[in-house]
């Protein structure tokens, strides 16, 4: 099952997919799919519901580092490769959109 | 049966709407206060997602009530006062209206009570006035431009607000407390996780901690639909 493929949830997926392997936590997200703070979290647990997504704690003493633990996400084996077609065809949707209705899709008027 | 779980609905509608009434009175009298104008952000969205006011037009008018208390908020971090305050005010008008009317509408016998709150509602906005006024005489022979000093003065409550008692890994007062009122609209079981999730984000900022926890409660009712679409959870830990 996917996800509705909002804006919003490819750009989150964009900026997990720009390095699959790596682990980021909230804020890191936002900043690189460029969405304020609050938006995404909702997305993240979308995700990780289906699957798409794993998380778990850091690894840090709140007491020695002085702050609370962040919570990492990435995208699991699954995941990327459902990504990576859900992005795809969102991607060919859009230039479908694009050929019918030029000014929809934001094409050529 | 049916009867008394009409009356308990109505009185628990009558309830919110009196709440919704007192919190936005209160926004008006200390719409200097960030916090105050987050209790009423949260009211206003408890109340677009509240069973009894699941009627289209008025979930409409709440959902626009809390965007614009939303904004509000958010300008009265960011210092744009005079912008926040205006917002604040013009979203009462329209709240309370649309819930007087609904009630009118679907429920003839909270009309009596729905009369009341519009008489409660008028005579706070007197009483502001009024308020207004004296306060604009005492402080004119204070200085050339008393209100434009007496902003500035606000601006700076708000900034502090803003940056909350934040330190570096310690989220400030305004922040908890934004967090906190986050929080309590997520499942129960949901909610630790979250609370250490969040905290450690905010703790990762040095500035805009208050706005970070704003967003997040003007998100919370769509993490807690994502969180209630039950599914098998894989996190590793």
């Amino acid at each position: 099952m996917a996800p509705r493929m909002t804006l919003t949830t490819q750009l989150v997926l964009r900026a997990l997919l720009a390095d699959p392997a790596r682990e980021m936590y909230g804020l890191e997200i936002c900043a690189a799919a460029e969405l304020p703070s609050g938006t995404i979290h909702p997305i993240l647990a979308r995700l990780e519901r289906l699957g798409w997504l794993e998380s778990r704690w850091e690894d840090v003493d709140p007491r020695e580092a002085g702050r609370p633990r962040r919570r990492f996400y990435r995208l699991s084996g699954d995941g990327v490769t459902s990504a990576q077609i859900a992005l795809a065809r969102a991607e060919a949707s859009a230039a479908k959109l694009a050929r019918l209705r030029p000014g929809l899709a934001g094409g050529a008027r | 049966m049916r009867r008394r779980h009409r009356t308990a609905r109505d009185a628990e509608d009558l309830a919110l709407a009196r709440r919704l009434a007192d919190a936005l009175e209160q926004v008006q009298r200390q719409a200097g206060n960030a916090a105050e104008l987050a209790v009423a952000c949260r009211l206003a969205r408890t109340l677009s997602n509240n069973r009894a006011l699941a009627f289209a037009p008025q979930r409409e008018l709440t959902r626009r009530l809390a965007a614009q208390l939303d904004l509000a908020h958010d300008l009265a971090v960011s210092e744009d006062f005079d912008t926040a305050v205006h917002l604040a005010w013009a979203a009462d008008a329209q709240a309370v209206a649309a819930l007087l009317a609904d009630r009118t509408r679907e429920r003839e016998e909270s009309v009596i009570a729905a009369r009341e709150a519009v008489v409660a509602t008028r005579r706070a906005r007197a009483e502001l006035h009024n308020r207004v006024d004296a306060a604009r005489k005492y402080v004119s022979p204070l200085g050339s431009d008393p209100v434009g000093e007496a902003r500035v003065a606000v601006a700076k409550v708000i900034r502090r607000l803003a940056r909350g008692t934040a330190t570096a890994g310690r989220p400030g007062l305004v922040c908890r407390n934004l967090l906190g009122l986050a929080l309590q609209v997520l499942p129960l079981a949901e909610r630790p996780r979250f609370a250490e999730e969040f905290r450690g984000e905010a703790a990762a900022l040095p500035r805009g901690q208050a706005r970070y926890a704003a967003r997040q409660l003007l998100h919370a009712w769509s993490l807690r639909r994502a969180l209630l679409r039950a599914r098998p959870d894989r996190s590793r830990s």
